[in-house]
C-alpha cells in the first residue's frame, strides 16, 4: 500500500489527531510525539526519508 | 512565495481520503517535501490546499522538528479565534508521483499551541500566486493550471 492507502485505512477510535509515521509502506509508529516518532524512523531506516501526517480530529473541520 | 524552479504547466492530485468512525472524510491535499532549517533532513507530509486561508501554516511539531526558524511573532485568527504564531520561511517541494515538480521558499506561521493546525495549510500566498486552482469536489480532484501573465516566456 501507498502511504495515501495507508492514511485511508487508519481512522480506528482513539486515533484522532495522532502523528503517524510511514517509512517505504510500513508504518512506523503512532503517537503524539513526532520527534520520538522520528528519531524511532531514522534508527529502523537510517537514510530513508519518512512520510509524516496526522489524522483528522473532526469530521467537520475550519482551521 | 519565493519560486526557485520552473514551474510545472499543470498540476492533479487526488483529495486524500480519510476514514473517520466509519465515515470518509476527504481533503484537497498536495504531498511536499519539507527542508530542515539546514537542508540536512526533509520529510514527506501532506498539505492541505486552502482557498480560505490567506497565509500558508505549518504545524507546530513539524516545524519544531525541522529546526525552522522563528523570524518574528504575529497573531492569526481562526475558527477558534485569535492565536499567536511565529514566523518562518521553509523550502518546500510539490511532489507529483514519487518526484519533486516546484520548489519553493514559503514564507509561513507557526502556531505557538500544538494541535492548532494540524497539517500543512498551502493559503493564498502561496501556489494560489502561480496556479489557477480547480476543486473537482464531485471526483475528489484537484487541478492547478499555471497562470498565464503577460510577457511570461
Amino acid at each position: 500500500m501507498d502511504e495515501s492507502e495507508i492514511l485511508r485505512a487508519m481512522g480506528a477510535p482513539g486515533t484522532e489527531g495522532v502523528w503517524v509515521v510511514i517509512v517505504d509502506g510500513e508504518v512506523v509508529g503512532k503517537g503524539r510525539n513526532l520527534r520520538e516518532l522520528l528519531d524511532k524512523a531514522r534508527m529502523e531506516h537510517p537514510g530513508k526519508e519518512p512520510f509524516v501526517a496526522t489524522l483528522p480530529t473532526k469530521k467537520a473541520m475550519l482551521i | 512565495m519565493r519560486q526557485q524552479h520552473a514551474l510545472p504547466s499543470t498540476i492533479t492530485a487526488r483529495y486524500q481520503s480519510y476514514n473517520f468512525r466509519g465515515e470518509v472524510i476527504r481533503l484537497p491535499m498536495l504531498r511536499v517535501r519539507v527542508f530542515s532549517r539546514d537542508g540536512d533532513l526533509s520529510v514527506r507530509t501532506n498539505a492541505l490546499i486552502d482557498s480560505g486561508a490567506t497565509v500558508s501554516f505549518m504545524p507546530t511539531e513539524l516545524a519544531e522538528v525541522l529546526e525552522l526558524p522563528r523570524l518574528g511573532k504575529t497573531e492569526a485568527d481562526g475558527a477558534g479565534g485569535t492565536f499567536g504564531t511565529w514566523e518562518t520561511r521553509a523550502r518546500v517541494e510539490v511532489i507529483k508521483g514519487s518526484k519533486p515538480c516546484c520548489e519553493m521558499n514559503l514564507d509561513m506561521l507557526v502556531p505557538f499551541d500544538t494541535g492548532r493546525v494540524p497539517y500543512m495549510v498551502l493559503g493564498r500566498d502561496s501556489v494560489f500566486q502561480e496556479y489557477d486552482i480547480t476543486f473537482r469536489e464531485t471526483i475528489g480532484v484537484l487541478v492547478m493550471r499555471r497562470h498565464k501573465r503577460r510577457g511570461r516566456s
